[in-house]
């Protein structure tokens, strides 16, 4: 079963069509890295994997589950947006631990904790998120994501930002995710990540996805459908 | 309903707590209101209870509208109003959460602005504190069911507190009136009459718009 099925899906967005008629696939232990032209639909049919919008036309499915206001549903998606989605006037720690109890996780204090130390956000526990720079709030704001261990994981542009350390961290993290058997969605620009990271990439173009494996990242094949390429 | 409700209410007067963005604003327009329905009543000779309970409920409802549209613009400036939707909660969860901040955040101005305006302008109601607080509360929920919908509603545009005005004002006109009465008849409180019917129509309203609110909340915050 696909963790995610995205079939013949289309996007208006003010009367201007942001996606047409695109497949998508994504399966456990998969990474696969959306790239394009700024503007192409990267976000947009992020947004639309992640449940957060619904498409005008055609289908997505999440498991087999095709309502992504089901509680089980969210349960699988963690999603990073482009924005980093934090609360500015609560501590690092607390956004976690409200993330944390949003989430139901059992122990929520426990998990909050562990997490700030796994995302080396523990120097910057007490800190307001107003205060902090933007590279330890984007990773935050992937810790708040991931916090309750989706099985699906989806990053906008989530190298932005961080420094050396940081992007190493993620890249380890993205792979300790895969080994786990999570399926992981990435958009990105940076191709030396992605060819280090990515099963398959996509590229979005033309207001359509087409479909290229990493080793031809820099030859991509403009016009190639994933229903086509399948 | 679970415990998760409590947390948005308490991450969110966390919020307030350290902002002090929203409760200056009510009160200064509650006092500056208050003061100016006492200049009119010491000029004007007649029976000044009907004005001020109606300038008194008009300031309530129009002080509502800056908490309402502040509590979703907390969520919507970070962009946190989409992660928040994407919470494995239900929509109903946080319905709750942002009803019982607006209508606490309202309760609070209430207790300075309803005793000021009897102080100023020299009316009765606070000889019936009872049953001026069941009116306070049920016009409280009332402004607040209809209002928090509205409020979610309204916050993706960009002028989203004038919108979040034109579209709650129009819908609480009953209420108003209702409140209104009901606060300017306490002296005449009975079982019968004219104030039980007001308070009445304050309750309908109010359940009204309470069943409404949970019932449309998760249908109108779609994107």
């Amino acid at each position: 079963m696909f963790a995610i099925e995205a079939t013949n899906i289309s996007h208006r967005l003010a009367g201007e069509w942001i996606l047409q008629e695109t497949d998508f696939r994504l399966t456990a232990n998969e990474c696969i890295v959306i790239t394009g032209a700024n503007g192409a639909g990267k976000t947009t049919l992020l947004r639309l994997l992640s449940g957060s919008m619904r498409p005008t036309s055609g289908n997505v499915t999440w498991y087999g589950h095709s309502d992504a206001r089901e509680i089980q549903v969210r349960r699988l998606i963690g999603y990073v947006a482009h924005e980093v989605q934090l609360y500015p006037q609560l501590t690092v720690a607390e956004n976690l631990l409200f993330a944390a109890r949003m989430c139901g996780i059992a122990d929520p204090r426990r998990r909050a904790l562990q997490t700030l130390d796994v995302s080396g956000l523990a120097a910057s526990a007490d800190e307001m998120v107003a205060k902090t720079s933007r590279g330890i709030r984007q990773r935050l704001a992937i810790a708040r994501a991931t916090i309750h261990e989706p099985t699906i994981v989806l990053l906008d542009e989530p190298f932005t930002s961080l420094d050396q350390e940081g992007c190493q961290w993620l890249t380890e993290s993205i792979r300790k995710w895969r080994r786990a058997g999570r399926a992981i969605c990435v958009v990105s620009h940076d191709l030396t990540l992605t060819r280090r990271l990515a099963t398959h990439v996509v590229r979005v173009n033309d207001r359509k996805v087409c479909d290229v494996t990493p080793a031809s990242v820099d030859n991509f094949a403009p016009n190639h459908f994933v229903a086509d390429a399948a | 309903m679970d415990l998760r409700w409590w947390w948005i209410v308490q991450k969110d007067l966390a919020t307030e707590y350290r902002g002090w963005n929203t409760w200056p604003r009510m009160l200064l327009l509650g006092l500056l209101m208050a003061f100016l329905t006492s200049y009119m009543a010491i000029a004007s000779s007649g029976d000044n209870s009907r004005t001020a309970a109606g300038i008194c409920w008009l300031t309530i409802c129009l002080a509502a509208t800056i908490s309402l549209s502040h509590s979703m613009q907390d969520e919507q400036n970070p962009c946190c109003w989409e992660s928040l939707r994407l919470y494995p909660i239900s929509p109903s969860t946080i319905y709750a959460a942002k009803l019982t901040v607006n209508t606490l955040s309202l309760a609070a101005l209430q207790l300075v602005v309803i005793p000021c305006f009897a102080v100023t302008t020299n009316v009765t109601w606070m000889s019936h504190p009872l049953l001026l607080v069941v009116v306070a509360c049920l016009g409280n929920l009332a402004i607040n069911s209809v209002g928090t919908v509205a409020a979610a509603l309204t916050v993706r545009w960009q002028s989203s507190h004038g919108l979040l005005v034109l579209l709650t004002l129009p819908l609480l006109i009953p209420v108003i009136l209702a409140a209104a009465e009901s606060t300017r008849l306490l002296d005449h409180a009975a079982a019968h009459g004219p104030w039980r019917d007001w308070l009445l129509l304050l309750t309908a309203f109010a359940v009204v718009y309470l069943t409404a609110g949970w019932v449309l909340f998760e249908y109108l915050v779609e994107d």
